[in-house]
């Protein structure tokens, strides 16, 4: 089904890790710059409201750090939405513990997503984004990877650690809530 | 807006959003396109949606994250000294590598396990009938965990190597431990981690002789109960 461009980049992308473990540090530069902006994407439609910059770059050295043990099983992106998901669990949880709170609920996630109210302009998107902001934080990870990154199943699958089966069905899942809301 | 029955065209529109689908693919799902209405609306919902989603991302700052990453070299070298740290703390948790550095009287018996020095050589081959068999007091008066009788004698034996010795290979002189990891060069830890590598029988899992002394007249139970 899919896909001779998305194989391509990831040649390029195995291509440069090999460039970079040989001391190139040039390659590091180029692939900072081709995943750089998918990842904050990602950080915001996840629903970071701030330091998404700081996530991005941590996100990176994590990454550089443990190149050594990337075996190229999944993309060079999805592996890093992989790091970059578990950084932002983590600095959930210690947001979490600092403020004394009970853990977010799905019903509760509206709450942390209100950063990008005030960024997106025109009616129509205002209702989009209110719809996306409504979902659950599994089905609106998901759903960002889907039909923000273009990721199949299985590399969602592999970034949330979950199955494909279950990504599938939070997608179409989403995708119901959304409709139903804008249909309201 | 209302859901189009063929869900496996539906479950490819993201696919065709972002360009993923390979030629038969894409010509399947825009035939279908253009027979279905409700297909159409809903790529143009995902299309919206799309946009929303990247909305108000600023441009990230490419060159400080770059500035930020570690420098390959000490990525490796890093990599490399957890690598000898891992097996020099295999070995001395296996416990009788561990006899080697703290045995009483050796050279390094001074240095302790814990302090992380560790350079570890290749210990001479010796053939067994060219050890000496310590008596079972030899055995019991030495200290715990204890070596082996051929590691210790191998041990006894060693001078200690210098750094010198282990970078240009000459390393057929003995285990022992010297100097810090994060003082060795990286061609030195490599040494080290392929001596480390060709450690034979490392940690011996053979019981030691036991030795239980027994007063004379007293008998002992099988369980020293």
């Amino acid at each position: 089904m899919t896909n001779a461009s998305r194989s391509g980049d990831d040649r390029r992308d195995l291509e440069l890790i090999a460039r970079w473990k040989t001391g190139d540090e040039r390659a590091a530069t180029e692939l900072v710059e081709r995943h750089a902006s998918a990842l904050a994407r990602f950080a915001l439609s996840s629903g970071e409201r701030s330091d998404v910059d700081e996530l991005v770059q941590d996100t990176f050295i994590r990454a550089f750090h443990s190149l050594d043990g990337f075996r190229g099983d999944s993309s060079f992106r999805t592996w890093l939405f992989t790091i970059e998901r578990r950084l932002l669990l983590d600095r959930r949880r210690a947001e979490r513990r600092r403020r004394d709170r009970l853990e977010l609920q799905d019903d509760d996630a509206s709450t942390e997503y209100d950063a990008l109210d005030a960024l997106v302009a025109g009616e129509t998107e205002q209702r989009l984004h209110h719809a996306v902001k409504r979902l659950s934080p599994t089905q609106r990870e998901v759903f960002a990877l889907r039909v923000g990154e273009g990721l199949s199943y299985k590399e969602i699958a592999e970034a949330v650690g979950t199955t494909e089966g279950a990504a599938r069905v939070h997608y179409h899942n989403a995708m119901r809530a959304v409709k139903e809301f804008l249909n309201d | 807006m209302t859901d189009c029955p063929n869900a496996e065209i539906r479950d490819r529109l993201p696919d065709l959003l972002h360009e993923r689908l390979d030629a038969r693919a894409r010509s399947a799902v825009m035939a279908h396109l253009d027979a279905c209405g409700d297909c159409r609306a809903e790529l143009e919902l995902l299309r919206g949606l799309r946009n929303v989603l990247a909305a108000g991302v600023a441009p990230v700052d490419v060159a400080r994250i770059v500035r930020a990453l570690p420098a390959r070299a000490a990525v490796r070298r890093r990599r490399l000294e957890w690598r000898i740290a891992a097996a020099v703390t295999l070995l001395v948790i296996g416990g009788s590598g561990a006899a080697v550095v703290t045995r009483v009287g050796h050279p390094f018996a001074s240095q302790s396990t814990s302090d992380s020095r560790s350079a570890v050589v290749r210990q001479p081959q010796a053939t067994p009938d060219s050890q000496p068999q310590p008596s079972t007091s030899d055995l019991a008066a030495a200290p715990q965990p204890v070596a082996s009788p051929r590691q210790a004698a191998a041990t006894k034996a060693a001078p200690e190597p210098s750094p010198q010795q282990v970078a240009q290979g000459q390393t057929e002189t003995g285990l022992a431990m010297t100097g810090r990891l994060g003082e060795l060069s990286e061609a030195e830890l490599r040494v080290l981690l392929k001596e480390i590598d060709e450690l034979e029988a490392l940690p011996i899992t053979e019981p030691e002789p036991v030795v239980i002394p027994i007063a004379a007249g007293k008998r002992v139970s099988p369980r020293g109960a």
